[in-house]
């Protein structure tokens, strides 16, 4: 028997559909890397500059987007101090936007003084090691074409070591692991990471080591992490269609292996 | 649950360009081709931009004007114009490359790029990787409480039978066989993590664009 592969994809595309539009009650317990993750952001004391790098771009932004959205609104009820970088070009204005909704629900949160997108800055890990000598040498400029000297904020954290926490959200390199390698290493500041989950399991060496607090993997992490905050998020509404798609996924393996079994003794 | 369609035409364009791209898995049609071009020449035309508006102009153009702005003598001009048009002359030198006659010269600023980046990375993984990783990996397989103990005899076990299975040598027999079994299990195990992960990611990834299409697009909620 011979089965279009469109039905397949058919199925796929409804078992993704429906549960987005209909999201089942699937319990979701956060992992201990998550957990960390969401501790390491509520250990940093009141007032003090966090670094977020957004080293990400539309393509993976279905799992770094809630990532980012649920960090930015973690840090900033914390009362942080938020500062955005991106060495993705496509990232910086993704993450801006983010950044600017989820600062409007703080009313209080001024631009430039409590955070600010410094915007891209071309050089991957040159401007990582820029960044030891000055926050504003190695981006002079933010999004917005402010110089980055004129904002209180940066003024408040000249170097990396002034940071008190590093963020990484990445898809790829540049990277988490680029910033363990430049930053962390040097500076010796804590760092935290959010990846697509395509790269969890490279980084989960850096957990064990403890070079890294926290880890969110892929949307579950994503999803994790939003339940413990207590946000409604997209990445906690899609696990239903992520589920049922794995489970249809390991069907799929489970029936071609029989199927394949099957053929191999008749032949 | 009744739509209510967006009416944001930046939508509309990006709803329509995901269901022609979904549309290849139907089967290959032109609408398809058509976007896939338009992927391609969007993608070099937004990198040609933010290099022109990232780097070159605040790094050279904006620089240079402000040198000739008048406000500063011969002496400060002398001094900062190498630091501006050496890095920038150098960079050209990469479109040397386009005739074969001159081909060799953008291999000067390649090797510095080069030097560069290997001298940063191998600094950065020697440090964070190589040393942190040992010291990481050397710890004390008692001591904690069971779950450590455990843990750490798993993975002492997992490194040193990895090891054995990449030790090519005369092939091993009977028990000897036996760690690089192991360690090929070990590997198994790690592979199969790896690919759960991937098919996570990319279903992520369908699940965003349906998550576009459902709630951006069509408005239902």
């Amino acid at each position: 028997m011979k089965l279009d592969r469109r039905w397949l994809y058919l199925v796929l595309a409804l078992l993704v559909a429906l549960p987005l539009l209909a999201p089942p009650r699937l319990p979701l317990a956060a992992s201990p890397p998550t957990r960390a993750y969401r501790d390491a952001i509520a250990r940093v004391p009141h007032g003090a500059t966090v670094l977020v790098a957004c080293d990400f771009d539309p393509a993976s932004a279905a799992e770094l987007a809630p990532m980012a959205r649920a960090t930015f609104h973690q840090l900033l009820a914390g009362g942080c101090h938020v500062v955005v970088v991106s060495l993705w070009s496509g990232g910086a204005p993704l993450a801006d936007r983010l950044l600017r909704e989820e600062a409007a629900a703080f009313p209080g949160a001024r631009d430039g003084v409590d955070y600010v997108n410094l915007g891209y800055q071309a050089g991957n890990e040159a401007v990582m090691a820029r960044l030891a000598g000055g926050i504003a040498t190695a981006f002079p400029a933010d999004h917005a074409g402010r110089p980055s000297r004129d904002l209180p904020i940066v003024a408040r954290a000249r170097t990396a070591r002034d940071v008190a926490l590093l963020v990484c959200l990445s898809a790829g390199w540049p990277g988490a692991r680029e910033w363990l390698q430049q930053v962390q290493g040097r500076a010796g500041i804590p760092v935290i990471a959010g990846v697509t989950g395509t790269s969890a399991p490279d980084l989960t060496p850096y957990l064990a080591s403890g070079q890294l607090r926290g880890l969110l993997g892929g949307m579950s992490g994503a999803a994790e992490y939003e339940q413990l905050l207590g946000v409604a998020g997209p990445a906690a509404r899609g696990m239903g269609a992520q589920s049922l798609a794995h489970a249809f996924v390991v069907l799929c393996i489970v029936g071609g292996s029989l199927a394949g079994l099957g053929r191999r003794r008749a032949a | 649950m009744t739509p209510h369609l967006s009416g944001d035409p930046s939508v509309w364009i990006a709803a329509l360009l995901t269901l022609a791209v979904l549309g290849f898995l139907v089967k290959d049609n032109p609408a398809w081709r058509i976007v896939e071009h338009l992927f391609a020449g969007v993608a070099a035309g937004w990198f040609l931009v933010v290099a022109w508006w990232t780097v070159l102009v605040p790094q050279v153009v904006r620089p240079l004007f402000a040198l000739g702005d008048g406000h500063r003598d011969a002496r400060a001009i002398a001094l900062a114009l190498p630091g501006l048009v050496m890095p920038a002359a150098f960079g050209a030198l990469l479109f040397a490359r386009l005739d074969r006659r001159t081909a060799w010269l953008a291999r000067w600023p390649l090797a510095v790029v080069l030097g560069v980046y290997t001298g940063l990375r191998m600094a950065g993984f020697a440090q964070a990787d190589l040393i942190q990783q040992l010291r990481a990996t050397l710890r004390p397989l008692a001591g904690g409480d069971a779950a450590t103990t455990a843990n750490a005899i798993v993975l002492v076990l997992g490194v040193v039978t990895c090891l054995l299975f990449f030790l090519r040598g005369r092939e091993p027999r009977g028990v000897r066989a036996v760690p690089a079994r192991i360690g090929s299990a070990f590997l198994m195990v790690a592979f199969g993590a790896a690919w759960g992960f991937t098919v996570m990611s990319r279903v992520s990834l369908l699940i965003g664009r349906f998550q576009f299409l459902l709630f951006d697009w069509l408005g239902l909620r």
